[in-house]
């Protein structure tokens, strides 16, 4: 069945993808791509450019006959009126958000809130609710470190849809008001929504978030094999190929029983453990087992957390980026283990189940195109 | 040189050789990793076999007023006193059967680069673009400037 349908962030990584998806497999749908202005967007998205100036997500596909892009600026309700003027869509992608663990609150507020508020309200005016659809791209970091029930031997069981929500910091705190604004016009104008919690998302073109993680154990040189005992305290990884990430919304936009529900996005739970042996195996560079006591990892990861501060703190004096954001180093402090079940659940099958298909095909692709540093 | 003080000598020897290997030799030569380990422990087995056989004599040494190497047995006294030149005489005397501990401490020394070596690869990096742990502690400042350099060479690319 033929079906108009919007993808905003449609220039990200995500929404690159998301078109790319639906090019492939939905031949009677007709994309409406949106992204800020060129040049706004190199305001906004600093560290799309600031790391690496080179780098750049898969725009080519924005060239496509099956799909009209229009620009538009969330934060600006009037530029948001030709996306919807005479047109009824089908469905919308909402996966525009500023990602940016180093932008400030009030700047996360203005984009990802105030803009969700923006597009709703438009949508609300201008569209048949009884028809639309809309997919909304939020994030497991809205549960920050839950409570989490253990199992006999004590490891913590993945934390479900239901858990409550601890965002830890700036970014997550954003995308959790974002759901806040989102489930308020669900329940007041009956807008079918559904809500995706992705984990942190790896593929091929992402550079930023995970990428910075391959980047530094290619740049070090060594991974890090630090083995946490008792096993049980051992630290998961999460993550979700940006393939499944998109086909899921696919997937979900087409299933009645998605509807007004949420789900977590993300593969399989991993140890961190294996996922750097795996990849410093795969970057070809040297691993060596360093096992340590919970009590002494605890102090370590918040010597080197306390390291990364002071290395922002500073960064933010000389008005520039510090080589990873605060944010990020907080993933060697907490456990991030959340469940997939509800959505394998529902039917949907993962084409990168484990970490090892999901790095090895993202570091394959950056060896391949020569995004990490090397010799040759 | 004195065992004690070669055997810390060669790890630093190591963690030194990783550096100027990284930066400085590995794009010229990888095999440079070996040379260097070939030219470092060789010329620390030939030096400290010489002082200890005594044909380096190193009595010369005791014209600094807090040395006293003894004129027989000198070079042996001196490899197993290794701080003597800094003041500290354990005065330990070569003994019959210390021929033994000697030759084993000589080959440690091969163990003891290798250490320095492999810590100095993880601290320094390997591989030309490498930077090793040293990333964790780099300043700020360095990094940034590092970043907008390369940033501006792609660009200009």
């Amino acid at each position: 069945m033929s079906k108009l349908i919007l993808i905003d962030g449609a220039k990200g990584h995500t929404g690159t993808f998301l078109i790319r998806e639906i090019l492939k497999t939905k031949n009677n749908w007709k994309i409406i791509a949106s992204d800020l202005p060129s040049v706004r967007r190199k305001e906004v998205m600093s560290k799309e450019t600031i790391f690496s100036s080179k780098l750049k997500y898969m725009e080519e596909v924005l060239q496509n006959e099956r799909v009209e892009f229009i620009p538009a600026d969330l934060t600006e309700p009037e530029s948001l009126e030709p996306l919807f003027k005479d047109k009824k869509y089908d469905l919308i992608f909402h996966t525009a958000s500023l990602y940016d663990y180093f932008a400030s609150l009030d700047i996360l507020r203005k984009i990802n809130v105030e803009g969700i508020r923006n597009l709703l309200e438009i949508i609300y005016k201008s569209q048949d609710l009884e028809t639309l659809r809309f997919i909304h791209w939020s994030t497991c970091g809205v549960y920050g470190e839950p409570k989490y029930k253990k199992d006999n031997i004590g490891y913590p069981i993945p934390a479900d849809e239901t858990t409550p929500y601890n965002p830890p910091n700036n970014y997550s705190i954003s995308k959790m008001e974002q759901e806040k604004v989102l489930k308020e016009y669900c329940e007041k104008y009956k807008l079918k929504t559904i809500i995706i919690r992705s984990a942190p998302i790896i593929g091929p073109y992402q550079h930023y978030g995970t990428f910075h993680i391959f980047q530094i154990v290619n740049k070090s040189g060594v991974g890090p094999g630090i083995h946490i005992y008792p096993k049980k305290k051992r630290l998961a990884m999460p993550l979700i190929h940006v393939v499944d990430l998109v086909r899921a919304a696919t997937f979900l936009a087409e299933n009645d029983k998605a509807i007004g529900e949420v789900y977590n996005m993300i593969i399989d739970p991993c140890f961190q453990e294996d996922f750097f042996e795996y990849v410093a195996d795969l970057l070809d560079v040297d691993y060596f087992n360093f096992p340590i006591w919970w009590p002494f990892y605890k102090f370590m990861s918040s010597t080197l957390f306390w390291l990364a501060k002071r290395k922002e703190k500073k960064a933010r004096k000389l008005n520039s980026r510090p080589p990873v954001d605060l944010s990020m180093a907080g993933y060697m402090k907490h456990q991030y283990l959340f469940s997939n079940e509800k959505i394998k659940k529902l039917g949907f099958k993962f084409k990168f189940l484990d970490y090892k298909s999901t790095s090895k095909d993202t570091i394959d692709w950056y060896i391949k195109n020569g995004w990490l540093e090397s010799e040759n | 040189m004195g065992f004690l003080a070669s055997l810390i000598l060669m790890f630093w020897v190591g963690w030194v050789n990783s550096y100027l290997y990284r930066k400085f030799l590995r794009k010229r030569n990888k095999d440079w990793i070996v040379f260097l380990a070939i030219i470092s422990i060789s010329g620390f087995w030939i030096f400290d076999s010489l002082i200890y056989f005594e044909i380096f004599d190193m009595t010369w040494l005791n014209f600094l007023p807090w040395v006293n190497i003894p004129m027989v047995d000198g070079g042996k006294y001196f490899m197993w006193n290794s701080f003597i030149v800094l003041g500290l005489d354990f005065g330990i005397t070569h003994q019959a059967g210390m021929e033994i501990i000697a030759f084993f401490l000589l080959i440690s020394y091969l163990f003891w680069y290798y250490f320095g070596s492999k810590l100095g690869k993880i601290f320094h990096g390997y591989r030309t673009y490498q930077q090793g742990h040293y990333m964790i502690i780099r300043p700020v400042k360095k990094y940034i400037k590092d970043r907008e350099k390369r940033n501006l060479k792609e660009h200009k690319e």
